[in-house]
């Protein structure tokens, strides 16, 4: 039995471990400390520039990359708090900022405003739920 | 290989990373087969096939809940198409698809399980890893080019996983709508709650470090982590917090020694200060409140920097999702400063602050700046400005672009609008009429419609220190929790404890909820529900009360707006939920305002009539209800009170329907009128208006108004008067009694401050001043010793008045004076002797009569008790006397209940006469001869003596009864009286012929059972009601409210009824 758990874990760790690293090697953090916006669906932390470049990795259905206009509609410069997710599987505070299925990344503890309304119903159309957090939760 | 932080990774030590040497051969392979993209690291990549086997193999022995979640994830993940994973898992797919939907070991049931357990957090996977999905397969196709025939299997298993994934993103995704729909709030906060922290969970290590440096580590711990990942190397922390704690930042990860490796070289944090957080903690470190807020358009904001820091500012629109905006406010131009040499400008503009003042292009040309320019301001089409030295001025403001935070900070609640600068604002448009086309100037319109809200505003700052203490709340309101994680969550308020309330939950009894939870005061609000009769305990409309008609919950705030309506005024205010409390109270309004009180009698200046007064019968918060003098009620504010009347009122003398004096103070009942036969005390008069006050009534704080002659005075004090009042008369006679203050009244008081002498008891012969009267007994301060005596009212004899003017209030104190009368009124010549040469002293032919003046008034033998006050007292004396014969006799003697009134009045005004003629007589010769001044002293005594004649024309007074709407006899004829004037009245005949006829023609028609009669006498005068039976001498009569009541049937008489 121990040894099944060994097996298992250590296969476990072995296959977790290139998943995760793999996206955290690919994650971004922001790069300057002035600018910085958080994606107003999930929250991840970037500057304008990075997601007018790149998009919001976990949202790429706001369709941010190259449209300097949407950047502007769905992030916003009102959030509190950051916390840098390395490992959003184990991260308790991932979990806790429901975060925790989205790539790793520095996102905010609370996000202000509310999504566009056009926005909110495109959203809505494709399924997808989002969430301007309110401070705390 | 570096692999400390991963191996460290499971909580528990648990197993150690695979040994990636035994991958090797595999992730060859597949790197030959497929170009892996460098960024992979590949000795991970391999560890796909082997992994699933034993996974397979173990899922049993998996007992433990971690390594299963664990599993959840990988599989989750797993079950993402990903072009390894499939290369790797080729083989294995079919009997990996068989078993997903057969047997519990399939990770993909298991996957499935877990979709279908209680763990929400999961929930949000699904659309978040779709969303992954897409992102990861377009970054795939992008990235690799692989063989599509290699890729059928793949591609087919894809579609199904997705099909799968989307169907149940469309399941959860309709639970969770219709818990939002229901507003399921609760359940939400129990969805928080489940992800509360677990000993399962990663730990949280706190470090110090420079305030200001937590965002700037968080993001160097991060780059690090993804520095070391691209290595292959991760570092074994899951997540760096830079919260709201200042000069902390925390670092989570299963394993201490990882924190340190990922802290290892990162400047600025203070390793030696680690220290692990508490579980129960956790959820504190991720607390954060939203401190900024984005500035919406037509706020009031607060310019935080340069020569404007401070000013007010009015967002008129906001920029890049607010984080610009772009501002109106008064600019501060300093025009010399291009004048002045570059230095001398450069210290200028550094030192000093130019006023503020509105812009003027005129003013700017006059001085010869050309680079004035009129143009559009950039991103606002149809607003034209003025455009000087960089900036854009309209209408005289400027306007200017701004960053949000930096440059402007919202208008908070620390720092609300002052008046004076909100008028700034507003006065704008009326010191300017150039601008006419600019009239619909929104930052005046703003300031105007905010002027309303100012007071409010600064209603709170001046109590906003204890509103931010606990925002109004009590033990025992309903609270609603506003933040946190159990957001929604209602329950009651059960203890207060500095910055933390303790709330039992209100309906969570399905939820298991035990006992009282903790809240920071912050996260809660007070839930007042509509229909709620609530009290307001601050701001502008402190004290009021009223239920709650509606709440309204304003946009990005955590407060509330409820509409109340007041109780007393019946208008409805929007409040603050903060600022009410539940109560049962009903306000009755304030006590004071502007210096007046409630019950005041004031001077009113609005309206028409000059001489309006009224009393104030409601202090509001701005304003007064008042009744006026016709009964009128109505609002005005404190600018229109002229002052109070009330100690006028309180020396004011009216004569009632029997013509008792009446004052402020006594209790009267009404004869007639609306208010007939209500019962109240005067709380004020102005002139014959009186003000009445009744406890008992709650319109318009008790107090009503009545006419003087409308009213009875009704007590035990009551004299029974034999005047009915004749008006002509008695008006002079109030007007006189008013202005000599106290005389004789009804309360005895005309006798105090008289000179009496005592005249019986241990005090006989003692010669005092009459400190206090009761009818029995006075106070009598005696002139030789220092001291004061009660005697009995039968007892003294009032020697201090010189001219045999005694007043007699009472009929008891007749007796007694009786004997003093004759030695009195002897005295009295010789002292009106004394009188005139005071006169004389009184002018400049003081020395001449000042020989005549000694023997006279020492003649005066009683002249003891004037030690020195000689001039004073008998000028006040003589004033006395002036009207005092006249009325004395008319109010006691004939008023006395002596059958024949005639008899008592014509003796004593025949002394009156005979006394004062004389004294008079001898007055005037000299008067003559001396001061021009001493004929008007006389004149009132003529006056007098024209009152005497007329009052020995009264001799046939008007009977009691004389009133109107009596029924009489005349001539045989029944008639009503109409209309009395004096002792002569307006007849109405049976056939409705009117006739005048005095008094004396006709007689009272003698009520029978059943008629309605007013009681004329004794204590129920006044009264009105229906004669039920006459037994002998009295009557039972039962009055309007049906009480019965026993009356003499001397006192009644027939009226008609009412119409």
């Amino acid at each position: 039995m121990s040894a099944y758990m060994d097996e298992e874990d250590v296969g476990d760790e072995e296959e977790r471990v290139p998943q995760q690293v793999a996206e955290l090697a690919r994650a971004s953090a922001p790069t300057n400390m002035k600018g910085i916006r958080a994606c107003k669906r999930c929250g991840i932390l970037k500057t304008l520039d990075q997601f007018i470049d790149d998009g919001c990795e976990n949202c790429p259905f706001l369709d941010m990359a190259d449209n300097p206009d949407r950047c502007n509609l769905c992030t916003t410069a009102f959030f509190e708090g950051q916390v840098a997710v390395m490992d959003p599987r184990e991260s308790w505070t991932a979990k806790w900022l429901r975060v925790d299925a989205y790539l790793p990344g520095v996102y905010a503890i609370s996000v202000t405003g509310t999504m566009d309304k056009e926005i909110e119903e495109e959203l809505e159309s494709r399924g997808c739920r989002y969430r301007c957090r309110p401070a705390g939760s | 290989m570096n692999r400390g932080g991963g191996k460290m990774l499971r909580p528990g030590g648990n197993q150690p990373f695979f040994d990636d040497s035994s991958d090797d051969s595999d992730s060859d392979e597949e790197e030959e087969v497929q170009d892996a993209p460098p960024s992979r690291p590949t000795t991970n990549l391999s560890s796909d096939e082997d992994d699933d086997d034993s996974d397979d193999d173990d899922d049993l022995g998996a007992s433990n809940k971690r390594s299963r979640s664990f599993d959840d994830d990988r599989k989750t993940k797993k079950s993402r198409p990903s072009f390894f994973d499939e290369e790797a898992e080729d083989a294995d797919d079919d009997e990996d698809e068989e078993e997903a939907y057969g047997t519990h070991h399939d990770p993909h049931d298991r996957v499935k399980r877990h979709y279908t357990e209680d763990d929400i957090r999961r929930e949000n996977m699904d659309e978040e890893a779709l969303a992954i999905i897409n992102r990861q397969n377009r970054r795939r196709n992008q990235m690799a080019s692989f063989n599509p025939d290699d890729d059928i299997e793949d591609v087919a298993r894809q579609i199904e996983e997705r099909h799968r994934l989307a169907s149940r993103r469309v399941d959860r995704t309709v639970l969770d709508d219709a818990d939002i729909a229901n507003g399921n709030q609760s359940l939400a906060a129990v969805t928080q709650q489940s992800l509360l922290p677990s000993v399962s969970d990663p730990n949280l290590w706190m470090f110090g470090c420079a305030n200001g440096k937590e965002q700037e580590l968080v993001y160097q711990i991060m780059n690090k982590c993804i520095a070391f990942a691209r290595q292959g190397k991760p570092l074994g922390i899951t997540s760096a917090v830079a919260a709201q704690s200042k000069g902390r930042i925390y670092i989570e990860s299963y394993s201490e020694p990882a924190v340190r490796e990922a802290i290892q070289g990162v400047r600025g944090l203070m390793a030696y200060s680690m220290r692990m957080v508490p579980l129960n903690d956790m959820t504190t470190v991720m607390t954060v409140t939203a401190k900024k807020k984005p500035v919406k358009k037509n706020e009031w904001v607060r310019m935080a920097r340069g020569h404007y820091k401070g000013d007010l500012a009015l967002v008129r629109a906001v920029r890049e999702s607010g984080i610009k905006c772009i501002i109106q406010c008064v600019p501060r131009l300093d025009l010399t400063l291009s004048e002045l040499p570059p230095e001398e400008a450069k210290i200028r503009r550094r030192t000093v602050k130019p006023p503020q003042k509105f812009f003027n292009p005129q003013d700017v040309a006059a001085m010869g700046k050309q680079n004035l320019a009129r143009q559009r301001f950039p991103g606002m089409n149809d607003l034209y400005c003025d455009f000087f030295e960089g900036n854009y001025y309209s209408d005289g403001y400027l306007l200017k672009e701004v960053t949000v935070g930096t440059m402007v900070k919202p208008c908070g609640e620390e720092e609300p609008p002052t008046l004076d600068e909100l008028q700034r604002f507003r006065n704008r448009n009326k010191n300017e009429g150039r601008y006419e086309d600019d009239e619909e100037n929104e930052g005046s319109k703003m300031a105007k419609s905010l002027l309303e809200e100012l007071s409010d505003l600064q209603g709170k700052t001046s109590l906003g220190e204890k509103s931010t203490n606990n925002g109004g709340l009590v033990i025992g309101d309903t609270i609603e929790v506003i933040e946190g994680d159990l957001v929604g969550m209602r329950g009651k308020l059960m203890s207060i404890d500095g910055s933390t309330v303790k709330v039992k939950p209100i309906g969570t009894d399905n939820l298991g909820t035990t006992g009282e939870i903790e809240f920071l005061v912050s996260q809660v609000r007070k839930d007042i529900p509509v229909g709620a009769h609530v009290k307001v305990i601050e701001g502008r409309y402190s004290n009021e009360t009223g239920v709650v008609v509606a709440v309204e919950k304003l946009e990005g705030e955590n407060d509330a707006t409820a509409v109340i309506l007041t109780d007393m005024t019946h208008k409805e205010v929007s409040v603050r939920i903060s600022q009410l409390q539940e109560s049962a109270e009903v306000a009755s309004g304030q006590d004071k305002l502007a210096g007046y009180e409630l019950h005041d009698l004031v001077v009113l200046s609005g309206g028409g009539s000059a001489n309006e007064v009224g009393v104030i019968v409601r202090v509001g918060r701005e304003e007064f209800t008042v009744i006026n003098n016709h009964g009128i009620v109505r609002e005005v504010r404190p600018e229109e009170l002229r002052g109070k009347r009330n100690s006028s009122s309180g020396r004011a003398v009216a004569l009632d329907v029997q013509g008792n004096q009446i004052r402020v103070g006594d209790t009267v009942s009404v004869a007639e009128g609306p208010h007939k036969g209500k019962s109240a005390t005067i709380k004020r008069m102005n002139r014959a208006q009186l003000f009445l006050y009744s406890q008992t009534r709650s319109e318009n704080a008790g107090i009503f108004v009545v006419r003087s002659r409308s009213c009875v005075l009704s007590g035990s004090k009551v004299q029974r008067g034999g005047s009915d009042g004749p008006s002509g008369f008695s008006t002079p006679q109030s007007q006189q009694r008013g202005a000599n203050g106290p005389n004789r009244g009804r309360r005895d008081d005309g006798l105090i401050g008289k000179t009496v002498r005592i005249q019986a008891g241990n005090w006989k012969g003692y010669l005092g001043a009459v400190a206090d009267a009761t009818p029995t007994h006075v106070q009598v301060e005696l002139h030789s010793r220092l001291k004061k005596v009660m005697v009995l009212r039968e007892r003294v004899a009032v020697v201090g008045d010189k001219f045999g003017a005694t007043e007699d209030p009472d009929r008891s104190n007749m007796g007694s004076m009786i004997a003093p009368t004759t030695p009195f009124l002897g005295g009295a010549t010789p002292m009106h002797g004394g009188a005139t040469p005071m006169h004389g002293g009184a002018t400049p032919m003081h020395g001449q009569l000042s020989g005549g003046f000694t023997p006279s008034h020492s003649s005066g033998g009683d002249d003891v008790w004037q030690p020195g006050g000689v001039i004073d007292i008998a000028e006040e004396e003589n004033n006395n006397s002036t009207w005092a014969p006249g009325t004395s006799p008319t109010q006691e003697n004939d008023f006395g209940s002596s059958a024949a009134p005639e008899s008592t009045w014509n003796p004593t005004s025949s002394d009156q006469g005979s006394t004062w003629t004389p004294s008079t007589n001898d007055v005037v010769p000299k008067m003559e001869t001396t001061a021009t001044s001493a004929p008007k002293k006389e004149e009132p005594d003529y006056g007098i003596q024209g009152a005497t004649a007329l009052g020995a024309d009264d001799g046939q007074q008007a009977p009691v009864w004389f009133m109107e709407r009596v029924c009489i006899q005349f001539n045989g004829k029944s008639a009503v009286i109409k209309d009395v004037d004096n002792k002569s009245a307006v007849v109405e005949f049976d056939d409705k012929t009117t006739q005048n006829i005095t008094a004396s023609e006709c007689t009272m028609v003698p009520p029978g059972e059943h008629d309605t009669v007013l009681v004329t006498g004794g204590a129920d005068v006044g009264l009105e009601g229906e004669l039920v039976c006459i037994d002998g001498t009295d009557a039972i009569l039962r009055d309007p409210n049906g009480e019965f009541k026993i009356v003499d049937l001397v006192h009644l008489a027939k009226i008609v009824g009412e119409s």
